[in-house]
């Protein structure tokens, strides 16, 4: 009786092989090949320029007194320290300032400030920040405050933080290839104990 | 010959075990192909990991200098004032900062303080600065090549890189200096000292280019405000 040779593969169990592996290797890429894009985005946040000029407006707010009682609400909207930033969420803007605000203006001229908030420390509020940000543009800014951990109330030590976007003008091979880069840093605020005289 | 010599011959003429040598021929030619394909790609990824290995190595030394300065306007609450270099270029090379003075041994070309080579191999950029407590600090931004290299070579590979910060010029024991990593073709461009008088900040900038990069990248960007400008100190502890 002839002897029948079973060694070797099939084509068909080759092909069944090679589909299974390729497919593990394609999701194996498709998971991790965005962790590249993550880690360059993360060069941006919190980087030695960005953390020191932050305390600088950190300083600036902690330095400006306490308004007078405002009479209104829209005297109210135009402080520091209002509803808006307890309950999670206040863009700040020179006009903030009145007894720095040249100082104010020149700071965020000089270290390219594109936008000062001022939020509570825990972050308990990320939901009510993150959802006023997306009508305004301001998807890195999102994604930073997405990336901020839950920190604990700290004993009373920071209640509030301050969160800054810098933006600066990164020149390429040429002129005609620069581009903006956004930067971001954040670091906790004393709400001030004087008062305006 | 017998039956068993016989079956053990025939055996031996019809071996079809081994391989042939076009076989060989092919092998080799499919797999110096992959070779030759991948060599390519292997090439750019480790271009790839070098380049960000320079950038690593940048940013951990921006990282030390900047925090070794800031940390320092910081612990002395701020910079009063500042020599320009501006304020160097006068026949008396003198730098006046609230009424004490400071005398520089440096030459000065075009408002910007070189050493007596005067060279673009070589030069320096220097200044005092004066922090609010009354302490005065140094800080200097140096590009040393030899001289006889570049003359006969015209090379720029071997130029060397510092920056130096001394905390309080009347202690030498804080004087630190910065040695700017080894890098090839890597050079420090267009440092600055410069007091803003119209915004009453200081800047201190010093920029990096490589033929590789993409972006050029800042080895140093410190912007502080002076507190004789904003005499609250409005960044003091």
């Amino acid at each position: 009786m002839k002897k029948m040779n079973n060694k070797g593969f099939a084509l068909v169990e080759t092909l069944i092989v090679s589909t299974f592996v390729v497919g593990i290797f394609t999701l194996l890429y498709i998971n991790f090949y965005p962790m590249i894009g993550e880690y360059e985005k993360r060069e941006t946040y919190d980087d030695i320029d960005s953390v020191y000029n932050t305390y600088l407006v950190k300083r600036m707010i902690e330095k400006e007194p306490l308004p007078k009682s405002p009479t209104s609400e829209e005297e109210q909207n135009r402080q520091i320290w209002n509803n808006k930033t307890e309950s999670g969420r206040n863009k700040i803007e020179c006009s903030m300032f009145i007894e720095q605000f040249e100082y104010c203006t020149q700071l965020i001229e000089q270290l390219d400030i594109e936008s000062i908030y001022i939020t509570l420390y825990d972050m308990s509020h990320r939901k009510i920040f993150q959802s006023q940000l997306g009508s305004e543009g301001e998807v890195g800014l999102f994604e930073y405050v997405q990336y901020l951990p839950n920190t604990p109330k700290n004993n009373g030590n920071f209640l509030y933080r301050v969160i800054v976007q810098y933006k600066t003008s990164v020149v390429g091979e040429s002129e005609e290839k620069k581009r903006e880069v956004y930067h971001y840093g954040t670091m906790g605020v004393y709400k001030p104990q004087k008062t305006h005289s | 010959m017998g039956l068993w010599e016989y079956i053990n011959l025939k055996k031996l003429i019809h071996n079809h075990k081994g391989i042939t040598i076009i076989e060989i021929l092919i092998c080799f030619t499919i797999t110096a192909v992959i070779v030759v394909s991948l060599f390519k790609m292997i090439n750019h990824y480790k271009d790839r990991q070098d380049l960000a290995s320079y950038k690593s190595e940048i940013t951990a030394y921006k990282d030390t200098v900047t925090k070794t300065i800031q940390g320092n306007i910081i612990k002395h609450d701020g910079v009063l004032d500042v020599c320009d270099g501006t304020q160097f270029c006068s026949n008396d090379l003198r730098c006046n900062l609230n009424g004490s003075d400071y005398k520089i041994s440096y030459h000065c070309d075009n408002g910007v303080i070189t050493d007596q080579y005067n060279d673009s191999y070589v030069g320096t950029i220097s200044t005092y600065l004066k922090m609010t407590d009354g302490t005065v600090s140094y800080l200097e931004i140096k590009k040393q090549g030899d001289p006889d290299a570049h003359w006969e070579n015209n090379r720029t590979d071997d130029i060397k890189y510092s920056i130096t910060y001394q905390e309080n010029i009347l202690d030498d024991q804080t004087k630190e200096v910065f040695s700017f990593p080894d890098i090839q073709h890597l050079e420090f461009n267009e440092p600055s000292i410069r007091r803003d008088d119209q915004s009453g900040f200081l800047k201190i900038y010093v920029g990096s280019s490589h033929p590789d990069f993409n972006d050029q990248f800042s080895v140093l960007d410190i912007r502080v405000p002076l507190q004789s400008f904003y005499p609250n100190s409005y960044i003091g502890l």
